[in-house]
């Protein structure tokens, strides 16, 4: 590997063998160095292949300003996540949480914390996530003797659900909202309060989950049979009534539509927190 | 014939209500094995499902007719042990129309465990085109952490297939 673009003394841009820009990570690796020296390969802590045009530029200029302390935490955070979640990641996320984590330590320095009023729900809704959250706020302690609030969990998993699927922020804080507001639809509909200890209602939750980010992602399910829809509307007439409320509501409030199948399939979810 | 289902179940009223038995002769595989995604994926519950060879299904608990649908190719029953259940007389056969299908009971209907819901001409439906597996899914399956369920037997009508 090829040195293309000295960031700074620990990071520096380079080519691969077959010509594809990389953001190579290493201590002194970029100290004393310039454009077209083959890089030492015991000095590379990691490699950041970034494929997405743009986001490795992105990626460069961000590490120009940030402390390498702050890239390995937010690196060491990625990886924690990959690994828990089982679940790919966005490239992005290199790019999105590596410059949160490096903002929430410069607020956190000018004594400027937010608070993040999902919380809550984020907990309930992504609680893998918020573990990697929760992580991240114990490395952070650990490495640079700060603690960040939990409320700082919270919007590092919204990050990592972010790079899930590979939607927006502000999708992402729609998603956890719109999910609270379907759950109080249902309690309200019925007049009960949700269980929330009980499987049925995690099942629900995830489902709720899962149909949100279809929504999001435009990928919601409509290959089922109409007799499918027919047969829960006629089975379980109440709750079929109560999702098509949800329909109603998810139409009006976010302007997105919803197939006759998720309105079945919610259905039955939603039967089985009242069973 | 009660005496009979008496004397297997131990004679026991407690354990006779726990059982739900078949609704029709034939072969009893595992869900899995249905073709209709809908029921192997057991989105609405667990059960089992019987290839009939027989075109007379009874009610296969005490119960209530919950659902009688118009098109006479499926029932559900709320028994009496708590039970909610679907009997699903083939694949597809929504689209016949309820033509070949009678039925002799309608919603809200009492039943006994043996009393006649519908009658169907199988060979007609199959000649149609149609799968005639059945699948018997209880609809309430969380309520019924240990429920067991046969397969891979021949039955008669009345035999137990699942164990709630």
């Amino acid at each position: 590997m090829r040195i293309e673009k000295v960031i700074n003394n620990n990071v520096v841009s380079a080519l691969d063998g077959d010509g594809t820009e990389a953001v190579v990570m290493g201590r002194g690796i970029g100290y004393h160095t310039k454009q077209g020296m083959e890089i030492p390969q015991d000095k590379i802590e990691k490699v950041f292949r970034l494929e997405t045009p743009g986001t490795a530029g992105r990626f460069g200029s961000l590490l120009e300003k940030i402390p390498l302390e702050h890239l390995q935490i937010s690196t060491e955070i990625i990886d924690y996540a990959g690994n828990v979640l089982n679940r790919k990641l966005n490239e992005s996320i290199y790019l999105t949480l590596t410059d949160h984590i490096n903002f929430s330590i410069e607020r956190f320095r000018m004594n400027m914390m937010f608070r993040n009023p999902l919380i809550r729900e984020v907990k309930s809704f992504y609680k893998e996530e918020y573990l990697v959250g929760e992580y991240a706020i114990a490395l952070v302690e650990r490495k640079l003797g700060i603690k960040l609030p939990s409320d700082e969990a919270a919007s590092i998993a919204l990050h990592i659900v972010n790079a899930e699927y590979n939607i927006k922020m502000r999708d992402t804080i729609d998603i956890t909202n719109l999910i609270q507001e379907v759950l109080g639809i249902i309690e309200g509909y019925f007049q009960m309060k949700l269980e929330e200890r009980s499987i049925s209602y995690e099942r629900l939750i995830t489902h709720v989950r899962f149909l949100a980010e279809r929504i999001y992602c435009k990928e919601l399910l409509d290959e089922g049979s109409p007799e499918f829809c027919q047969m829960i509307a006629r089975l379980y007439p109440e709750e079929y009534g109560c999702s098509l409320k949800v329909r109603e509501y998810i139409k009006e409030r976010y302007e997105h539509s919803v197939t006759d199948e998720e309105v079945a399939y919610l259905a039955v979810h939603i039967k089985r927190v009242r069973m | 014939m009660f005496g009979a289902l008496k004397k297997m179940f131990g004679g026991g009223q407690e354990e006779q209500k726990k059982v739900i038995l078949a609704p029709v002769s034939g072969t009893v595989i595992p869900m899995s094995q249905v073709a209709d995604p809908t029921f192997s994926q057991e989105i609405l519950g667990k059960g089992v499902a019987i290839v009939p060879d027989s075109g007379v299904f009874v009610a296969p608990a005490d119960g209530e007719v919950a659902v009688m649908f118009e098109t006479k190719h499926a029932v559900s029953i709320k028994a009496d042990c708590g039970a909610e259940f679907i009997i699903h007389i083939g694949m597809d056969t929504v689209n016949l129309k309820g033509e070949h299908f009678t039925s002799f009971v309608a919603q809200g209907d009492k039943v006994k465990a043996g009393d006649k819901l519908v009658e169907v001409d199988l060979e007609k439906v199959k000649e149609a085109g149609y799968d005639v597996t059945t699948p018997i899914v209880i609809c309430n399956t969380p309520s019924f952490p240990g429920m067991v369920c046969h397969t891979g037997m021949e039955v008669k009508a009345l035999d137990p297939i699942i164990e709630l």
